[in-house]
């Protein structure tokens, strides 16, 4: 049996081709790996196929979760938005995350600049609004920054407080043009011209989702979908799929930090979660050089399995 | 540990297994858990085993070593 | 009349500044000669635990094709064909099979401690892939165009803004992050292997630990 020799009086691992030699077939056994792989693919794909859920179109949220379109909408004239407050790199209203108090997001700086209210309002500008709507716009860029945001928030609470966040049901007070502004937004949802109105803006191609993934979130809708799928980030959701199929197992220790404190609590867990996966990462790649953890193969000796029949033929050969 | 199981619907989550703050899908739980016995298998399943001639006294009638050059694997 | 010099011969050193023979040299001397192909392993190599690399090379192989299939179709090809439907389950499946044969290859070699005799840069260029191959998957899952690209991406944002990389890397971007699936990260991931296959033909197969000298 071998005994754990101290590393400094090991011998240097010997030239692997000074060993004796066997037979082995390496396309052989690629070709067999190949065949093998291929089949296995097949007939999983066969079985089990793939997930596809539809993407949500902003006019099936329109028309699922209305209330939500417009209190999203209504947030977003007020600032209130995560997208409004988000920082770098969308605007700096906020410093963003930080680890060990190195300010990461900040440093980033804003250079996808977005301004919230945009969200909304440029759609609608560029719509074909009939005289209403256009009063509205008109009234709502002649008021000053404060008058909007007193106008957007007072709206807002009032749409938490009606019954069922209906906005049909919102007691009168004095909203200025939100509230049409609002709904004129949601049947520009409705009618399907939203995401081509934040996507292109003036141009024929698109391709950048940025805009309308930004609103999106900023509704409770899609975060409520994902809920039920068990995809949020506290419910260990970077390893999950939709539905029954696989998801990502290889993600259990980057999104098992998200459900234990301090991270689970912290205002800085993305930037904290990620220093250290980069920690334990660069630990993983660097086990040859870690004391310790590279000497694990010999304190619990699986090798003597995988090795059994080499050690026992040395053994017979010291034996004769 | 709670299988939860959901009922199905367009949108609704798989079969998770949960304790405590753990949890995960049915389905990644069984696909870790082959790959542990797959890695177990894969240590104990005897190999085709390649035994050369040793050389322990000179025999000239002795057949030399079959030498297909996949070793004896199939 | 004149002589002429007999030309030196071919493969004869040259002058010491051609670039193509320090090239040569350098490329006939990673691997010693007969090692890039050989017919013959140590006897020691002898346990089912050595397929799975290249069960994971092969996996990676048909990742690569049923992806290329796919491209074949295009983005939304998939969300109305079932052959293309049929073709991304396939690649969902190679890529499942690519990890666990991936994963299991790794857990393998660490209880080999396969670092020993010079091999740390086997070590790190295999754990190099492997975190490649999980961004790669990552957007792989961005390229979707379906719910999980939505809510993935609304997520994974949130973690790249923090480090403060998420104006380069914009994962609302599916444009960019098509490209970075389809063109970039596979050519990242296919250099890293070859220098992981080239490295580990060159050192040939880790010995047993504490394998005695002269046998």
């Amino acid at each position: 049996m071998a005994t754990t020799t101290p590393r400094l009086r090991r011998p240097p691992t010997r030239d692997s081709h000074t060993f004796e030699k066997r037979p082995y077939d390496l396309v052989k056994e690629f070709v067999i790996a190949l065949a093998v792989v291929s089949l296995l693919t097949v007939l999983l794909a066969a079985v089990f196929s793939s997930p596809d859920e539809n993407a949500i179109t902003m006019s099936r949220w329109a028309t699922a979760a209305p209330a939500d379109v417009v209190a999203t909408a209504t947030g977003e004239l007020a600032g209130t938005t995560t997208s409004a407050t988000y920082g770098p790199p969308y605007n700096d209203k906020s410093n963003g995350q930080s680890v060990l108090g190195i300010p990461l997001q900040k440093w980033g700086g804003v250079r996808i600049p977005l301004n919230s209210a945009d969200l909304v309002l440029q759609p609608l500008r560029d719509a074909a609004g009939g005289p209403v709507l256009k009063a509205a716009l008109a009234r709502w860029s002649a008021a000053s920054p404060a008058q909007r945001t007193k106008w957007a928030t007072s709206y807002s609470d009032a749409l938490a407080a009606a019954p069922g966040q209906d906005p049909t049901k919102v007691a009168p007070g004095a909203y200025g043009p939100v509230p049409v502004l609002a709904l004129a937004f949601l049947q520009l949802a409705r009618s399907g011209g939203l995401e081509g109105a934040l996507t292109s803006s003036g141009n024929f191609y698109g391709g950048d989702q940025t805009r309308s993934l930004l609103l999106l979130s900023d509704g409770a809708y899609l975060e409520n979908l994902a809920t039920a799928q068990r995809l949020g980030g506290d419910q260990w959701g970077m390893m999950n799929e939709t539905g029954n199929y696989p998801g990502q197992p290889w993600m259990w220790l980057y999104t098992f930090w998200y459900q234990v404190k301090p991270f689970s609590t912290s205002e800085n867990a993305d930037a904290q979660v990620w220093a250290l996966m980069m920690v334990l990462t660069l630990g993983l790649m660097f086990v040859p050089f870690i004391p310790g953890l590279r000497d694990i193969p010999r304190w619990i000796p699986l090798h003597r399995v995988i090795w059994r029949d080499y050690y026992r033929r040395q053994a017979r050969k010291s034996q004769s | 540990m709670a299988l939860v199981a959901v009922l199905p619907g367009p949108l609704a989550a798989g079969h998770y297994l949960s304790l405590g703050v753990l949890s995960i899908s049915l389905t990644n739980a069984l696909i870790i858990l082959a790959m542990v016995l797959l890695f177990v298998v894969a240590l104990f399943a005897p190999f085709p085993r390649y035994e050369p001639k040793v050389p322990r006294q000179r025999d000239p009638e002795s057949v030399p070593v079959d030498r297909r050059s996949n070793g004896g694997r199939p | 009349m004149t002589t002429v010099k007999p030309a030196a011969p071919v493969g004869s050193a040259g002058p010491s500044s051609s670039w193509t023979v320090w090239l040569r040299k350098r490329l006939t001397g990673l691997v010693p000669p007969g090692e890039a192909l050989p017919d013959q392993q140590p006897a020691y190599v002898s346990s089912w635990i050595y397929v799975f690399g290249v069960l994971t090379l092969a996996s990676l192989l048909v990742v690569l094709v049923t992806g290329g299939l796919l491209a074949l179709g295009g983005v939304a090809w998939w969300h109305g064909s079932s052959l293309g439907h049929f073709v991304n389950s396939l690649h969902l499946w190679s890529v499942e099979l690519f990890f666990v044969f991936m994963v299991v290859h790794l857990w393998g070699k660490y209880w080999m401690a396969a670092w020993r005799g010079k091999r740390a840069l086997t070590w790190i260029t295999g754990v190099v892939a492997f975190i490649a191959s999980i961004g790669t998957a990552f957007t792989g899952y961005l390229t979707q165009s379906n719910f999980d690209s939505q809510w993935i991406s609304a997520e994974a944002k949130d973690g790249i803004n923090s480090i403060g990389v998420g104006s380069w890397f914009n994962v609302l971007n599916p444009g960019q992050m098509l490209l970075w699936h389809v063109v970039l990260l596979p050519f990242a991931i296919g250099v890293v292997t070859v220098m992981h296959v080239v490295l580990v033909r060159r050192h040939g197969v880790v010995p047993p630990l504490d394998a005695e000298a002269g046998q």
